[in-house]
């Protein structure tokens, strides 16, 4: 909860729709809530956070560009397409980032484990 | 004039939306909350019932409904000797159900080598009817206390009944479930994302289920049953494609409950191909559509259930409804968008899609199974999950058209419960160590 209070404060200063806000703060708050419980370094986790935040902006940042140029030349109609989709396509970086980050983790539990058998 | 109709339809639009809407993420908060609780008890001490350390040791029968099994029914029937629980208190019958292939003869020649093995064999007057009527059939002849089913595809641990005995000793306990893991699992990328699928609804769905006391579901194979609470509730329904979803519901009405036990293993055969994933997914819907109509208002009406069961078995019975609602969602957000565009539907709008990562059966969601693979140490396993959308996306043509079925032969008065068996190759055979 607390990283998507600091999510939502951080990102009411940024330029971004309302749709890539949200989903900002509900990719922290998951990735928050269910990976650093998991075993694994804390730096590893953090910077698996940041990449994903900073993925985020900038992916959002350029899509909602890529699409005002697109409602500047073919109208307003294509607002309706950028919300719609916005959701979608920041889904598709959020698991995949999501999936290696949790292999990363298992990765280094399962070494740490052989590590501590040998 | 035309400003006020337009109002209207947003406004039931925006109704219909939100009711939706709020449908979706109840599922996705209940996935989220059994995700934190698997999470939170993971290393607590294990309950392990071991060959060791058990005391309590029920006579059993296992049940085994084989329909053209020839490929994997030797394997399943070989394992069957080599389990450890006594054999003096074991019974194994294999109910071959108007096979037309060697599966008669197979499990034949184990009986003649076995004395607790016995064949039933079944012709096609009256076999061949699916796996309910198949086990009633063996039902009649089981003289254990517990009655253990598996299908003909499956590879238990050889411990798997002493593990799975010793939660009977609780006499609120009425079904035991182990844990249904992918045999075939490297075969192709189908079974590989059916393994991601079983990772998340057992590793997580089912262990959380049981730790929060919900509903738990007996899977109808890898499991055991009493058999005098089976007798009581009439056996399994025949009348009914999801007859282990039915027998579930009735256990919990009965005022028993579903103990579910993750450390009792068996392997299974997954489908290998999208036509038989389709087959198969198609009789889970449409079963599973069948018991949400029948029980619905039964679980509403119980006074065995408590109020958080009573939730959590109406989610359960209605989600193979949810890949169809998501797409009227989805179909419904469109001209709201144009009609009265609202922050507030983009908020909810930017969490809808996380269903899509979603599959049928257990509607768990990419964190779900995500956290699956890693408590059950896979490494690379997850680099699959974003490939599950597909599955998901399979399943609303799936579910629409049980959906459409199950709908007209209502308003008919007919019920069209064939059972489209799932075929087994026996590809998995050559994952098993000899």
């Amino acid at each position: 909860m607390l990283s998507a209070a600091f999510s939502f404060i951080f990102l009411s200063f940024l330029p971004l729709s309302y749709e890539s806000k949200y989903t900002i703060i509900i990719f922290n708050f998951l990735f928050v809530a269910l990976t650093f419980p998991l075993n694994g370094e804390l730096k590893t986790k953090s910077a698996m956070l940041m990449i994903g935040n900073i993925v985020c902006l900038f992916g959002n940042l350029l899509f909602s560009l890529f699409f005002a140029a697109l409602i500047y030349y073919f109208g307003e109609s294509l607002k309706t397409v950028y919300v719609f989709l916005n959701p979608f396509l920041n889904l598709l970086w959020i698991v995949s980032l999501w999936s290696v980050t949790l292999a990363a983790l298992a990765s280094s539990d399962e070494s740490r484990r052989r590590r501590l058998a040998s | 004039m035309k400003a006020g109709g337009e109002d209207l339809l947003a406004e039931v639009l925006e109704a219909f939306f939100l009711i939706l809407a709020g449908l979706m993420i109840a599922y996705l908060v209940r996935h989220y909350i059994f995700t934190i609780t698997v999470l939170k008890n993971h290393q607590k001490p294990k309950r392990v019932n071991t060959a060791e350390n058990i005391t309590f040791q029920p006579t059993i029968s296992v049940l085994i409904p084989a329909h053209n099994e020839e490929k994997v029914v030797g394997r399943t029937i070989q394992r069957m000797t080599e389990l450890t629980y006594p054999k003096d208190k074991l019974q194994i019958i294999i109910i071959e159900d108007a096979s037309t292939d060697k599966t008669g003869a197979i499990a034949d020649q184990y009986a003649a080598m076995h004395n607790h093995i016995k064949v039933i064999h079944r012709d096609r007057k009256v076999g061949g009817r699916g796996k309910a009527s198949a086990l009633n059939a063996g039902l009649k002849r089981a003289a254990g206390e517990i009655i253990v089913c598996f299908d003909a595809d499956y590879y238990p641990q050889p411990d798997f009944l002493e593990r799975i005995t010793k939660e009977f000793v609780n006499p609120k306990v009425g079904v035991v479930q182990g844990r249904i893991t992918v045999l075939n699992e490297p075969y192709n990328i189908v079974t590989r994302l059916v393994a991601l699928e079983r990772i998340g609804g057992y590793r997580i769905d089912q262990q959380a289920r049981d730790n929060l006391g919900l509903i738990t579901q007996f899977g109808g194979t890898a499991g055991g049953i009493r058999r005098s609470l089976l007798e009581s509730l009439g056996g399994w329904n025949e009348s009914i494609l999801a007859e282990d979803t039915d027998l579930t519901l009735r256990v919990y009405l009965a005022g028993y409950k579903v103990s579910y036990l993750n450390e009792a293993e068996s392997y299974e055969e997954a489908v290998e191909s999208w036509q038989a994933y389709w087959k198969q997914r198609y009789r889970w819907a449409k079963g599973h559509m069948q018991c949400a109509f029948k029980h619905s208002f039964n679980v509403i009406r119980s006074k065995n259930l408590g109020l958080k069961e009573k939730i959590d078995g109406l989610l359960m019975l209605n989600v193979y409804f949810m890949p169809i609602l998501a797409l009227l969602l989805w179909a419904t957000f469109i001209p709201l968008l144009i009609l009265k565009p609202s922050p507030l539907f983009g908020a909810v709008w930017a969490l809808l899609p996380f269903p899509l990562y979603s599959f049928v059966g257990n509607f768990a969601p990419f964190f779900e199974v995500g956290i699956g693979t890693y408590l059950d140490g896979r490494t690379r396993a997850n680099w699959l999950i974003p490939l599950l959308i597909f599955t998901f996306l399979y399943n609303i043509p799936i579910c629409t058209k049980a959906f459409a079925d199950l709908l007209i032969s209502k308003i008919l008065g007919k019920d069209d419960n064939h059972w489209e068996k799932t075929v087994h190759s026996g590809n998995g055979n050559c994952y098993i160590g000899s």
